[in-house]
């Protein structure tokens, strides 16, 4: 087992030795760099490839019926056969578009995705790039997607294309706040940006205990934030016909896809390493364990998919503004107060008072709805 | 409220998502069968009732109108048809070419050649409806395309046809009959 445990750490550790024999340590570094560097993107591709197929799947059996089974076992290879029709499609630039911007824009979408890999924890030791402002890194870095797909819905110039880019920059502003806000519970918990200070902090508990609430606001708004259903709306076919990228063909789809997929798994591995404890777990390999808690994010995120219709686009803003942002500052404050309170009283103390103040915050939010509806009831009876 | 209908939503789909596999448990080394979807749309099934079209197969109704057939006369074993060309005719866009024989066969006029032209057919049924003699009806067969049209696989002759009518109704009577 301690083979397996540290099997990926022993391996560059094994392959650094091995070029350090014959070049300058600067220059095996560097050569691990991209070592580094090549795996991720080798990763994030077999990981679309991969999470499509399982998508497909469970929607599908979601409505009753099998998904892709013909090509290869169990229709596993679907998705090679998808990204060769994807590649020979023809590639079509529109008469009209911005050209610059338009053949920018795909590139653009893919490269923030895959810098937030750098930071991620797979497993014990097993992260590109351990930033101690590790979590800023990723909301930065993940906010340039929006200025990719405004530039894609503006460089198209096509009104419906147009209309998403706004959609979506319009959505991602709204949802990061109570997403940072969210997470800032695990933050504060840690007392670290760093996503491995994070995971090490839940050696003991995982956050999702302390703060079920936050879990919940975080995943809301994860949700939102990937444009995934039932929050599409800036990629709506029925009512802007696929939004930012209906001019979109071949590669450059395929590049949007990819990114789509890779952000909706990145948020699913964001939440594990956030509340679920990371790769933390009993027996298995650390980085099974992370792929484990970073699936159930995403099966859960599929299926929602599967049962949730699109909200509409006042729906979704008066969800973010007047529901989920007051929600996420009331929680930080509780949560803020509850560490202040229990500082050094023990462990345990500590996931009594958290989880009884989410149940207050819970009571609260449901009497204030309760009031709500009868003081609109009220009002009907008057007039 | 708002919460709980979401709740109600997932907490069906979840259980859709289960049922098929629980139903294909039960199958287990049978996924597909040649009558598997008459079986699973039986409303007592739960799981998966899409129809897996190559394994399994809708069989037809009687009235289906598909590829059309010619009967033979089962005691004689000649072709009810009598070249009349009556069909051809009442065809609106001309499929249907007949040639009567010269000669008679079994004391009744027999087609020389009877070729029907599927490319253009649009299954309107009218040959089959004015035909005096019962010989010429529409077969459930509807899996009737071909990887071109130049060797002339659209084009039915009579003994493709009478092949089919051997098939359909052996005993001289199409199924759309017998249902009457």
């Amino acid at each position: 087992m301690p083979f397996l445990n540290d099997l990926f750490v022993n391996l560059s550790s094994w392959i650094h030795g091995f070029l350090a024999h014959f070049l300058p340590l600067w220059a095996a570094d560097l050569v691990m760099m991209l070592f580094t560097i090549a795996c991720l993107i080798a990763f994030a591709v077999t990981t679309i490839i991969f999470i499509n197929w399982l998508e497909r799947k469970v929607i599908g059996r979601i409505q009753d019926r099998y998904g892709p089974n013909r090509v290869g076992p169990l229709g596993i290879l679907q998705c090679v056969a998808d990204m060769i029709k994807m590649l020979t499609k023809e590639d079509i630039t529109p008469a009209q578009a911005d050209r610059l911007i338009f053949n920018l824009a795909p590139v653009m979408v893919v490269v923030p995705t895959f810098m937030v890999l750098a930071v991620i924890p797979f497993g014990r030791g097993m992260v590109a790039a351990d930033l101690n402002v590790g979590f800023l890194y990723i909301m930065a870095v993940s906010s340039l997607t929006t200025i990719a797909i405004l530039l894609a819905g503006w460089g198209s110039r096509n009104k419906y294309s147009l209309l998403g880019g706004v959609r979506v920059v319009a959505q991602m502003m709204s949802y990061e706040i109570p997403m940072v806000l969210s997470a800032l519970g695990a933050i504060m918990l840690t007392g670290s940006l760093s996503m491995v200070s994070i995971v090490a902090g839940q050696s003991r508990v995982p956050f999702i205990l302390l703060q079920p609430l936050g879990f919940l606001i975080y995943l809301t708004s994860a949700v939102a934030e990937v444009n995934r259903a039932p929050f599409d709306l800036p990629e709506a076919e029925s009512e802007i016909i696929a939004g930012y990228h209906t001019e979109y063909s071949g590669i450059k789809y395929a590049m949007f896809l990819l990114a789509e997929y890779v952000n909706a798994f990145i948020v699913s591995a964001i939440a594990a390493t956030l509340f679920l404890g990371g790769w933390q777990g009993p027996l298995l390999p650390s980085y099974i364990w992370f792929f484990l808690k970073a699936y159930a994010i995403y099966f859960v995120l599929m299926w929602l998919r599967g049962t949730l219709p699109r909200l509409r686009i006042d729906q979704l803003m008066g969800l973010a503004w007047r529901f989920l942002v007051p929600l996420a500052l009331v929680n930080l404050l509780v949560m803020g107060l509850v560490i202040t309170l229990t500082q050094r009283k023990g462990l345990f103390s500590l996931v009594l008072v958290s989880l009884v103040a989410n149940g207050l915050i819970v009571a609260a939010v449901v009497i204030i709805y309760a009031f709500a509806i009868w003081r609109r009831r009220q009002v009907k009876v008057t007039t | 409220m708002l919460g709980l209908g979401i709740l109600k939503g997932l907490s069906v789909t979840l259980q859709h998502f289960v049922e098929t596999y629980l139903s294909d448990l039960k199958r287990f080394p049978h996924r597909y069968a040649p009558q598997g979807r008459a079986k699973r749309l039986h409303p007592t099934e739960r799981g998966i009732f899409t129809l897996q079209y190559p394994e399994e197969r809708l069989e037809m109704f009687p009235r289906f109108r598909g590829a059309l057939m010619q009967l033979t006369n089962p005691e004689t074993g000649i072709p009810k048809c009598t070249g009349c060309g009556i069909c051809a005719r009442s065809c609106p866009v001309g499929v249907i070419e007949v040639v009567r024989a010269s000669e008679k066969k079994g004391g009744k006029f027999v087609p020389e050649s009877y070729t029907w032209n599927l490319a253009s057919c649009l299954f309107c049924g009218l040959c089959v409806e004015s035909c005096p003699f019962g010989a010429l009806y529409h077969t459930p067969e509807y899996e009737l395309s071909t990887y071109g049209r130049q060797k002339g696989e659209l084009i039915y002759d009579l003994d493709r046809l009478l092949a089919w009518g051997q098939k359909y109704a052996p005993d001289g009577v199409p199924p759309v009959e017998k249902e009457k």
